[in-house]
């Protein structure tokens, strides 16, 4: 593998440049935040920013901008991950020399260590602290058969928000939770967006729409569908049941 | 003994009914195994995980998705 074919194949679509809103939810921006927040102290020109199963190249600039490559999954084959870093390894060989953050005049800015006193140290967590329960937003079920996209259930005037505890989730196996609503026990199903598109759940939420006359008795009962994080969330009635193996 | 086989043959026939319930509204599971058929204490059955199932599916589909469960059935007796 040579450099100068990587480089010729890839230049052009390697790093794109984007904005993000600042205000609004978004899951990746602190963790954005915080790659960038290392570049900027190592003095760095590049970073890499690595989820359980996908890339982002990141590059900076002076002024505070970044350029961030699109979501590269680990089993890309167009390029692959190897070839990616090798070259992004040689693109940060072209820049060995500290690449500081400027400010407005062209002055170096400088971040500050917090002062090692023992009274700005952190505190030893409280045992007894019970964190705020986290909440999700997700689209109740809909008594039309139809098969909707999560926007255009979440933009209906006949929804309404549903509010999942995500804190107190319990892992069936696989991709089983069992999770609370407000009115007790549900069954959450989340699949991971990484590998799973939207419309697999949405899929999913038609059929159990379609068997709506079966809820309880033979099927549990929709409760909704949405998004949480990178995960799409499936909620079904949770009932006291075995799985048939038990009985073999 | 007895009361087992009763009760192993009350959890087929509902698995059965349950299958040709969903089969009646144009579904077919496409996934029959004993993970995805969860019985309840009384012996009643309730299917999940309609993730590769087939809405508005064709009558051979349905056909081949009945043997499925019947192979299943006969798991279970064994």
């Amino acid at each position: 593998m040579r450099f100068d074919k990587v480089h010729n194949t890839y230049r052009v679509n390697l790093l794109t440049k984007g904005t993000e809103p600042l205000e609004g939810e978004h899951h990746g921006r602190l963790a954005i935040e915080q790659t960038y927040g290392y570049m900027c102290f190592d003095k760095v020109c590049y970073g890499i920013m690595a989820t359980f199963n996908a890339f982002v190249l990141m590059k900076r600039q002076n002024g505070g901008i970044l350029y961030m490559s699109r979501t590269i999954p680990i089993n890309s084959t167009t390029p692959t991950i190897l070839k990616l870093l090798y070259y992004f390894s040689y693109l940060c060989a072209l820049h060995p020399d500290p690449y500081p953050e400027l400010n407005s005049e062209g002055i170096p800015i400088y971040l500050k260590s917090a002062p090692k006193t023992p009274d700005k140290a952190p505190k030893i967590p409280d045992p007894n602290y019970r964190p705020p329960a986290r909440t999700t937003t997700l689209s109740p079920s809909n008594t039309e058969g139809r098969r909707r996209s999560a926007r255009l259930l979440g933009t209906s005037p006949t929804t309404e928000s549903l509010h999942l505890d995500v804190a107190n989730l319990v892992s069936l196996g696989c991709k089983g939770w069992r999770g609370t609503l407000t009115n007790g026990p549900v069954f959450v199903k989340l699949w991971d967006a990484w590998k799973f598109s939207a419309s697999d759940v949405e899929h999913e939420a038609c059929v159990y729409q379609r068997l709506s006359e079966l809820w309880t008795t033979i099927v549990p009962r929709f409760i909704g569908f949405g998004q949480w994080g990178f995960c799409h969330i499936l909620l079904l009635s949770y009932l006291d049941v075995i799985p048939s193996s038990l009985l073999l | 003994m007895l009361h087992q086989i009763k009760y192993t043959s009350k959890v087929g026939r509902n698995v059965m009914q349950a299958f040709s319930e969903i089969h009646a509204r144009g579904v077919c599971h496409g996934d029959v195994r004993c993970e995805n058929i969860l019985v309840k204490q009384d012996g009643s059955v309730v299917l999940v995980d309609f993730e590769v199932s087939t809405i508005d599916a064709d009558e051979s589909q349905l056909e081949a998705e009945m043997r499925e469960v019947k192979d299943f059935l006969a798991s279970l007796k064994r």
